[in-house]
């Protein structure tokens, strides 16, 4: 008899795995079985059994197994015979396992082309911005205006620019466009 | 810098008028990325005349409204951000402005100063820079209006009916 260590007695999450029952295909050999996992809990097998019916599958434990025989006398789902294989592990991950949750750092998988067409948009627009703000100094030196006007034009104009860009114009911009939007769409 | 201060005056406008059939982004970037690579263009024809004629008035207006475009389109790319991104992945929207804004301000600005050399000057002129930066928005127009139909309306949600997609 094969032994599922973890979940002895214990299968009430096995319910809803029972899968129609299908006509057993033959006999399993013992070495067929032996180191394959039960897809439920992924326990190993650890005992070697004959005569065990092949049908679908998904190989349930004992106690699963039993609960089947007595409700349906219905064959018993086994793994497939090419799982017997320490290296490779059937099915997938049940609600029972161990299995670490999903780690949901954001790692921009799938959207990095959506990430750098962002990046790219950014950059032409600073490269305006440096563009505006590199040829100012050279704009008014030609105009003839001397180094003490563009020192106090640039502090001026830095001043201004700290003025607009505060955290609070930059609020008051979010909320405005939000309850514009909301009245455009009544 | 003022335009991008004053923004707020006029970003409802952008918020809120567009065609359906373009989205509401795209309705906004698209054309002014073209707007944009033309007045590039335009100014690097006549920047010298400008500049030996003194001629300030002209040259702020003209560099006004590349920062005034450049204003505009920042409004419409910020939105664009919120929906292009997973919930997840939001985060790294404002990563991409800082990334973005920061490059683009350190190349175009760095490259000025060093057009105050007159090695570096000979070699590459200021109109001839900003015919490339309009090239570039064009390759940028192109990509984004050929390339990606599928970032047009796929999550361009409406404020309004989150449930419907503009």
């Amino acid at each position: 008899m094969t032994s599922c260590s973890r979940h002895r007695g214990r299968h009430s999450h096995h319910a809803r795995s029972a899968a129609p029952a299908s006509a057993a295909r033959g006999v399993l050999k013992t070495h067929e079985i032996a180191g394959s996992r039960c897809v439920e809990c992924m326990d190993r097998v650890t005992a070697k059994k004959e005569g065990e019916p092949t049908a679908e599958r998904n190989f349930v434990c004992s106690g699963l197994r039993n609960r089947m025989d007595a409700a349906c006398n219905s064959d018993v789902h086994v793994l497939d015979a090419s799982v017997n294989n320490s290296s490779k592990v059937d099915a997938s991950p049940s609600p029972s396992s161990t299995a670490l949750p999903a780690d949901d750092h954001p790692d921009l998988t799938g959207e990095r082309g959506r990430f750098m067409l962002l990046v790219t948009l950014y950059a032409l627009q600073g490269s305006l911005l440096g563009l505006a703000s590199g040829t100012l100094p050279f704009i008014i030196q030609a105009c003839g205006f001397g180094s003490e006007f563009l020192y106090s034009f640039d502090y001026v104009a830095g001043k201004a620019d700290f003025l607009f860009s505060s955290r609070f114009v930059q609020i008051c911009n979010v909320a405005v466009r939000y309850q514009v939007a909301v009245v455009a769409g009544r | 810098m003022w335009p991008y201060g004053i923004k707020l005056l006029w970003s409802p406008v952008v918020d809120s008028l567009y065609f359906s059939k373009c989205g509401r982004r795209k309705t906004w970037i698209i054309p002014l990325q073209l707007v944009v690579a033309a007045v590039l263009w335009y100014i690097s024809q006549h920047l010298q005349h400008w500049l030996e004629s003194y001629d300030v008035a002209t040259l702020a207006i003209w560099f006004g409204a590349i920062v005034l475009l450049s204003a505009t389109q920042d409004i419409a790319v910020d939105g664009w951000a919120l929906v292009m991104l997973s919930r997840r992945n939001l985060s790294h929207a404002a990563s991409a402005q800082t990334i973005g804004l920061t490059a683009g301000y350190f190349v175009s600005y760095t490259l000025l100063l060093a057009f105050s050399s007159e090695a570096f000057g000979s070699i590459i002129s200021v109109p001839s820079y900003m015919r490339f930066l309009a090239v570039c928005f064009v390759v940028r127009f192109l990509s984004i209006a050929l390339y990606s139909p599928n970032l047009c309306t796929g999550r361009d949600v409406d404020v309004t009916h989150p449930k419907r997609e503009a």
